[in-house]
């Protein structure tokens, strides 16, 4: 008897322990640490994107080290740091590592926070959200993948502009951090001591982001604001930025966030979404150029395609002439061999989806509720950070120039989409289930031009991990067969345009005198 | 489109309510062996989206078919070990997601009589049920509501409070705790009430409990249940966005349940049950019926 009760026993003991053992936290990856990099002291005089040249923001000469304007703040921060509360500490320890990236992962919070699409209305229409009134159903914005790569690209690229006139008067007036200047202060964090903080860069990084993402996400204000002023604060706590250094950040980052803000309202987002005549048109105009079955939205009740008119977008790099030349000739008729061969392929992944084809489609599906396919390669590119360690303003020009590149990208996908509004596997054969159908049509492959195009300047960014890179876009790029919503052929024309984009972002890169 | 909700199949499986089952109050005599085959079926047309009850168009009607082998073995008079594996079939009947099926968790448990007491016309029996259950093959828990299963680890521990009156009315009483282990998933990140930097997803633990009330003879059994199962924390389900496995799942529902022996063949019973799911959150609001098959016997008599 005793001998059996050891079994119930053990066996409750065993389930105890286990429950116990079940630890719920998330491990989640960290953030890479500080490292000393090389600090690019002419970074000032690195070619600008929205602003002419670094010089177009004036930033006074400031108060020298002896002066007693500058004795005051040194003496303001000692004493604030011989009184520092837990949350003063916290805040430093929170932003020590780079700001540029914690910034980046939130900009991708928030998009997929916001990537949700619209419930039909009762009669079967579908709302759409408003920039005014952005708290009413649906909430604005609707992050899909166009509004999200447009806005990772103005933010990084307001940031990479900032943070070249950030440096030019950093080197032009060389006053160091407080914690260098003044020994009664210390360094709280690791600083890269000979980058001069004034005008401090961790303020022109929380500034810019602040102010564009409050009007990319504007729900989220208060605790963008939040956190704009808390990475301010544990600067100025930490030792390494004193009020004045902060405040000719602030300068710099709201001129150039007007400006950057002022682009996006010419740019022609606003008419991307278009209309019901404007989208009956682009069809007609669709089928006269040879399209013989125009995609459908398979979606019940029937949903207007995803922004149809984002090809008109303003690019980047690229002119609406270029954008013309590099749209890819027509897709294999429907009903062709070509086609028809396509999309067996596709069937066969439907319907034999392998564990290993499937964790492929799943890996890389960045669909409804994620940060998108340009989210992904920004976490790619941040990632690359832990390995090669970059200051600010390299960061800010290694995520401006791929979302620069992504943005390009996905206009000019956007375009040969409507241009040609082809329809998806499963329009052609409703047996064709799939890892979600997004709703536009299917020739070519966003992922597969967003993949092309991040990893074509990364490749250039990082040559040691190029091989690699490619292969990670070339798994990007397959995944959407194996998720069955997209031809071979919709797929590989798309990472040969997306490449192609990408080179044009490379060529900035070689001639802005990074180098 | 996508945008969908779940019964998991793993609540599916915790709603079976046949003889000898590790959470009734039914015993085994030492050498017996239950062999069981079950097939069940679930659907719904409406989920809970949150707290929100809606359909979805692009969904339909959501199946879920499982076919459930089980045995039990009576190790003593007092302790009963059972193992089962489900395999299962997820589909819809509109929209273009693809449907999942294959062998599900393997789940193995012993049951214990704690304690009997009789008095005159009344019979009291305590149980307590110790059991885990893992994952048995590389199925994608993360495709909800078409995941076979939430790709958890499980381990649980419940008790069991059963009386008899007159050798023929019962109610049983039952609570359990289930544990469940994080998962991976195929995603680098993912967004729920936060955006999480892993590919590790919190899959909250379960609180679950019923109620039965019968006759129960040796020519039938018929019960009436309650069933209660609920998430001790967990997310919703956001606005018109996928459900995930961390999700908030609860859900409560009734139905009932006949067994019949069939007469002439000793140990051989036919089992039907019928459940509706009547509140809940982030699940569906399924109808559920399963079927089944029960053999009982001693193979291993001395001689």
């Amino acid at each position: 008897m005793l001998l059996k009760n050891n079994y119930l026993y053990s066996l409750i003991l065993l389930a105890t322990i286990t429950i116990i053992a079940c630890k719920k936290e998330v491990n989640e990856r960290t953030a890479p640490e500080f490292k000393a990099t090389a600090i690019d002291a002419n970074g000032g005089d690195w070619e600008t994107v929205l602003l002419t040249n670094s010089s177009e923001v004036s930033i006074p000469a400031p108060d020298a080290v002896n002066s007693s304007a500058y004795q005051a703040e040194m003496t303001q921060i000692a004493q604030l740091q011989g009184n520092l509360s837990y949350n003063d500490k916290k805040i430093i320890n929170t932003w020590k590592s780079s700001g540029m990236v914690k910034w980046n992962e939130m900009a991708r919070a928030l998009v997929a926070k916001y990537n949700l699409p619209p419930e039909a209305n009762p009669d079967g229409t579908y709302p759409a959200p408003s920039a005014a009134n952005p708290g009413a159903y649906p909430k604005f914005p609707f992050a899909n993948p166009p509004y999200a790569s447009r806005a990772y690209a103005y933010v990084s690229t307001a940031l990479y502009d900032a943070l070249v006139a950030c440096w030019k008067y950093k080197f032009q007036y060389n006053r160091k951090a407080p914690s260098v200047n003044d020994s009664r202060i210390k360094a709280l964090e690791t600083l890269q001591t000979d980058l001069p903080s004034y005008p401090s860069e961790d303020a022109v990084v929380a500034q810019v982001n602040y102010r564009l993402l409050k009007v990319f996400f504007p729900l989220d204000s208060v605790q963008l604001l939040q956190m704009a002023t808390e990475q301010k604060k544990a600067k100025l706590l930490s030792g390494a930025a004193s009020a004045t250094d902060i405040a000719a950040g602030d300068a710099i980052a709201n001129y150039v966030a007007t400006k950057a803000l002022a682009r996006t309202k010419t740019d022609g987002m606003s008419l991307a979404a278009g209309n019901p005549t404007l989208w009956a048109e682009l069809e007609s105009k669709a089928v006269a150029r040879g399209a013989t079955t125009p995609w459908k939205s398979l979606e019940i009740p029937v949903r207007p395609a995803m922004l149809p008119l984002f090809g008109n977008v303003k690019m980047w790099n690229i002119s609406s002439e270029q954008r013309d030349s590099l749209r890819p000739p027509p897709p294999p008729p429907v009903g062709s061999v070509q086609f028809l061969t396509a999309l067996n392929e596709v069937k066969h992944y439907a319907t034999h989806p392998s564990g290993e084809t499937w964790r492929i489609a799943m890996y890389w599906s960045d669909g409804v509720g994620t940060y998108t396919p340009p989210g992904h390669w920004n976490e790619i590119a941040c990632n690359l950070l832990a390995k090669y360690p970059l200051n600010e303003l390299r960061i800010a020009r290694m995520l401006s120039l791929i979302n620069m590149a992504m943005a390009d990208a996905g206009i000019c996908c956007w375009d040969t989409k409507t241009y040609y509004y082809y329809p998806r596997p499963s329009q052609m054969d409703g047996s064709i289930k799939t890892i979600g159908l997004p709703n536009f049509p299917s020739y070519t492959s966003g992922h597969a031009t967003f993949s092309g195009a991040a990893s074509t300047v990364l490749g250039y960014l990082f040559p040691q991990d190029q091989a690699q890179l490619e292969a990670m876009a070339a798994e990007a790029t397959i995944s959407r067969v194996y998720g069955g919503i997209h031809y071979r052929f919709d797929s590989e024309v798309g990472l040969a345009c997306g490449k192609q984009i990408g080179s044009f972002a490379v060529k900035r890169a070689q001639a802005d005198g990074a180098n | 489109m996508k945008k969908i909700l779940i019964l998991p199949a793993m609540l599916v499986v915790l709603t079976h309510t046949h003889a000898q089952m590790p959470d009734d109050g039914f015993t085994m005599k030492k050498g017996e062996l239950c062999l069981v085959a079950g097939y069940e079926q679930s659907a719904w047309k409406e989920y809970w989206e949150g707290t929100r009850l809606r359909q979805n168009e692009n969904v339909g009607m959501f199946t879920s078919k499982a076919f459930m082998p089980m045995a039990g073995f009576g190790i003593t008079d007092k302790l009963i070990v059972f193992a089962s594996l489900p395999y299962i079939n997820n589909s819809s009947s509109a929209g273009y997601m693809e449907g999942k099926k294959g062998w599900q968790d393997v789940s193995a448990s012993a049951k214990y009589q704690l304690l009997q007491k009789q008095s005159k016309a009344l019979l009291f029996r305590l149980f307590g049920t110790a059991g885990f259950s893992l994952p048995v093959t590389h199925y994608p828990p993360d495709f909800l509501p078409f995941s076979i299963g939430i790709g958890s680890k499980t381990a649980q521990a419940r008790l069991i409070a059963h009386t008899v009156v007159n050798n023929h009315f019962f109610t049983t009483l039952q609570a359990g705790y289930i544990a469940r282990a994080n998962i991976k998933v195929d995603r680098i990140t993912y967004y729920t009430d936060k955006q999480y930097y892993s590919n590790e997803m919190r899959i909250p633990d379960m609180v679950e409990g019923s109620v039965q009330a019968g006759y129960t003879s040796n020519r039938f059994r018929a019960d009436v249940h309650y069933r209660t199962a609920q998430s001790t924390s967990g997310s919703d389900i956001r606005l018109n966005d996928m459900p995930y496995p961390g999700n908030k799942m609860n859900m409560q529902m009734a139905g009932v349940y006949g067994l019949l022996w069939v007469p002439g063949v000793n140990g051989l019973g036919i089992g039907v049950t019928a459940d509706k799911v009547f509140a809940g959150r982030n699940v569906g609001k399924a109808f559920m019926w399963m079927a089944d098959v029960q053999y009982v016997f001693t193979p291993f008599k001395k001689k």
